[in-house]
């Protein structure tokens, strides 16, 4: 469903950021991404996204080799993506309400059909009295629950969650986590980026590791011996 | 902007009519001019040029002018002492024609200086034609200014879409991530200035009408021929409400286009 082959990445004239990536990402899966803040995992996905062009190498989504795809396709392929951005990306002037209905309304959805859809979501993840809130008058955690309401409520074919359970409290990263291994099961490919070794631990799934730029493709079982070799620490051996 | 294009709209169609008027006006007139020549009586010619006036076709008045209305006419180069009688004046007829069926003037023409060899023929076509000329003149003046308020009217509109595209980059982006189309965005700023030009249009009407009610209270249309009316015909009116129309139309046109181009600029 994505492939990369041998993608380099780089930001304007800047050194690379992202070396020889290759990797591919079966529907229905799950990945978590991780590596030390600056590795290169927001930019990533970014590249998944389509807001970042690679410098090199193949990247295919959903079948179309993004090089050929025209550009009045993306918003087709953005569609069968939901994220979760690090810095959540709310429209300010719209309320949360709004904020969730945004993808379907850009899709020309009727109110009508996704109202109730919305109000439910907003009200699982603990916003139901916060509907007509603006973001800025949200608290941290509040605008990441907003912003993982409006990655999922789509029910995407691709889920990118950048470090989605950061602002919370473990309660509410649980709640949050198990909203998209729900999503998971019903055949949504996700991705979480994080730095959480509870999340981890607790979900076993594959792990792509970026340091210095490149990424190591871990197995389940690779990853789960790793993580009991070096239980406590944060200091990973280049692979 | 809607204001002053409301301005030289208005101005041009008051023009416009006033030159309508004058040309009409002068062209129902015509003067027939009687000199003496030598071996016939001067009331000899003017008997026959009227006999040849009453019996031509789309002549619908034809009245020798009287020697008080002679004297009228020359006071003012002449003073007020002068006797007609005594100086070689010439003699004047008034016509009125049919303007829908003119007579032939060439025709006329001839016949009147075969009944009377000192009568001259003066349709006012010169002047007249030269007066349309100003006042076409001042009517595309006001339609130059309609014009460039337009072009002025699309550049603001660029720009102000640019740079509410410019300050709105990470909403944009935000859209574009949703899975929004270029044209959906677009769509949103073409409505902000549809409504933007709207209202603009509306309140630049309704300050030109002000002041066109103003000249019109200032000038009394029926002492003087030269300014022109201005309380608008229906027509007129149904032209000038246009304007908002027609200015919402111009902003929501170029805003979209602009926001298409500078989106499709944009990742
Ligand atoms: N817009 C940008 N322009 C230039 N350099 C950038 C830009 N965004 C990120 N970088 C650089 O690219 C590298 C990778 O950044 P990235 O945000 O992908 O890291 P990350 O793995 O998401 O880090 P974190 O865990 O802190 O979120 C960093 O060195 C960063 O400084
Ligand atoms: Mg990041």
């Amino acid at each position: 469903m994505i492939r990369f082959e041998n993608v380099g990445m780089r930001y304007g004239s800047g050194p690379e950021i992202l070396r020889d990536i290759s990797f591919h990402i079966a529907p229905g899966s799950l990945h978590f991404l991780t590596g030390p803040s600056g590795a290169g995992k927001t930019s990533l996905l970014k590249l998944m996204l389509l807001t970042h062009r690679p410098s090199r190498g193949l990247i295919s989504l959903f079948g179309a080799d993004l090089a050929t795809t025209p550009r009045h396709v993306f918003p087709e392929i953005r569609r069968r993506v939901g994220v979760v951005f690090q810095d959540f990306r709310l429209l300010d002037h719209l309320s949360a309400y709004d904020n969730v209905a945004l993808p379907l309304r850009v899709a020309s959805l009727r109110e009508a059909e996704y109202r109730e859809n919305v109000i439910e979501l907003l009200t699982w993840v603990g916003l139901g009295d916060r509907i007509d809130a603006r973001p800025p008058t949200l608290s941290g955690g509040e605008k990441q629950r907003v912003a993982i309401a409006r990655a999922v409520v789509a029910k995407p074919d691709l889920l990118l969650a950048d470090e989605p359970t950061g602002n919370v409290d473990p309660e509410m990263g649980d709640r949050l986590l198990r909203l998209f291994m729900e999503l998971n099961k019903l055949g949504t490919s996700v991705i979480i980026a994080t730095h959480d070794f509870a999340i981890l631990d607790r979900y076993a799934a594959p792990e792509m590791r970026l340091r210095d730029g490149y990424m190591t493709y871990m197995t389940t079982v690779q990853a789960q011996k790793q993580r009991e070799r070096h239980p406590l620490s944060r200091k990973r051996s280049r692979a | 902007m809607c204001y002053l294009a409301a301005l030289s709209l208005g101005s041009a169609l008051a023009v416009n009519r006033l030159s309508e008027n004058w040309t009409s006006d002068l062209a129902g007139q015509i003067t027939v001019t009687v000199k003496s020549v030598r071996g016939v009586s001067l009331d000899q010619q003017m008997d026959g040029a009227l006999a040849v006036l009453e019996t031509t076709k789309g002549v619908l008045l034809a009245r020798a002018a009287s020697d008080g209305e002679l004297k009228a006419l020359l006071t003012p180069y002449l003073g007020n002492s002068v006797e007609i009688d005594r100086l070689p004046i010439p003699k004047l007829i008034f016509v009125q024609i049919d303007t829908i069926n003119k007579p032939d003037f060439e025709e006329l023409a001839t016949r009147l200086t075969e009944a009377a060899p000192g009568a001259a023929l003066d349709d006012h076509s010169r002047w007249n034609a030269q007066l349309q000329s100003f006042a076409t003149g001042l009517a595309s003046v006001g339609l130059a200014v309609l014009l460039l308020t337009t072009v002025a009217t699309i550049a603001t509109v660029i720009y102000a879409t640019r740079a509410g595209l410019l300050a709105n980059r990470d909403t944009i982006e935000v859209l574009h991530m949703v899975g929004a189309q270029d044209r959906f965005i677009a769509g949103e700023f073409q409505n902000h200035f549809w409504s933007l030009g709207l209202i603009a249009g509306c309140i630049g009407l309704a300050a030109a009408a002000i002041t066109f009610w103003g000249f019109a209270s200032l000038t009394d249309h029926s002492t003087s021929l030269l300014t022109p009316d201005f309380t608008p015909t229906a027509i007129e009116i149904a032209s000038l409400l246009l304007i908002p129309i027609f200015a919402s139309l111009v902003s929501m046109v170029t805003a979209r286009l602009t926001a298409l181009s500078v989106i499709g600029q944009m990742p």
